[in-house]
């Protein structure tokens, strides 16, 4: 599997310092062996002022409130249930979001950055009346 | 009846990293905003799928995704083509989360087991 680190070093080369494009990861957890934030694996590979710029989703449909308010509302055969498993719950929730944005209903999630306007443009990027920033 | 999106008033060229259930929820739903969105995986077998059906053989299986997503790889695009991107989205994993993922399943069975060993 090629992780967050090893994509990160062999595209560093390939960026242009004179006009960085925007910055937005999604991935989420700790690096095996370095304990590393996200954070701190981008200022390894690409430098402090890529990691300064770069921008950061974070759902705000907390598992919790997932499991136990929106997970027992609809029904046991409902579409959103298909790959849902309890023992995991990573899986309910990224399944119940991916499913809810595709399908153009009502959710937000928001956006973390050093930099305001860095922020600001991810938000501008996906903002859209059913999908709030 | 899906609500109707706004034209963004800016085109942007996206290069999103990963193709897995997030990635190609983000991809359609820049795709669905007009943006020309590249999703990148490692698997040939994936991008071949992906460009002829617009469908994700592994994720949202049912869903028809945007015309306007292409599919690229398994080899990392090249310097030009990154050059040529306004946005970089990185959706891949850093290690621990399928860690994490395999310890919570762990954590449950066990518990599962022992509540069914004490009744």
């Amino acid at each position: 599997m090629l992780l967050c680190r090893e994509t990160l070093i062999k595209l560093r080369p390939n960026l242009d310092d004179q006009k960085i494009p925007l910055f937005i990861f999604v991935n989420k957890g700790i690096e095996i062996g370095t304990q590393a934030l996200t954070l701190e694996i981008i200022v390894d590979t690409c430098g402090p002022a890529i990691a300064r710029a770069a921008t950061f989703i974070v759902s705000a449909l907390y598992m919790s409130h997932l499991v136990d308010n929106f997970i027992p509302a609809i029904s046991p055969d409902h579409p959103l249930l298909k790959k849902v498993s309890i023992a995991d719950g990573s899986i309910i929730f990224l399944t119940v979001t991916s499913h809810i944005v595709v399908r153009r209903q009502p959710t937000s999630v928001s956006v973390a950055s050093f930099s305001q306007t860095q922020a600001q443009k991810t938000s501008e990027l996906f903002h859209q009346p059913w999908f709030r920033w | 009846m899906y609500p109707q999106h706004t034209i963004p008033t800016h085109i942007h060229k996206v290069l999103i990293f990963g193709a897995g259930n997030f990635a190609s929820c983000l991809a359609d739903h820049l795709g669905d905003s007009e943006h020309e969105v590249y999703l990148w995986s490692r698997k040939l077998s994936f991008v071949k799928h992906f460009n002829l059906h617009h469908r994700n053989p592994d994720y949202l299986k049912e869903h028809s995704f945007s015309h306007n997503i292409q599919a690229v790889g398994p080899d990392l695009p090249d310097k030009e083509f990154i050059r040529g991107m306004e946005v970089l989205l990185f959706a891949i994993p850093t290690q621990a989360v399928r860690y994490v993922s395999r310890w919570v399943w762990l954590v449950s069975t066990l518990n599962v087991t022992l509540q069914r060993n004490t009744h």
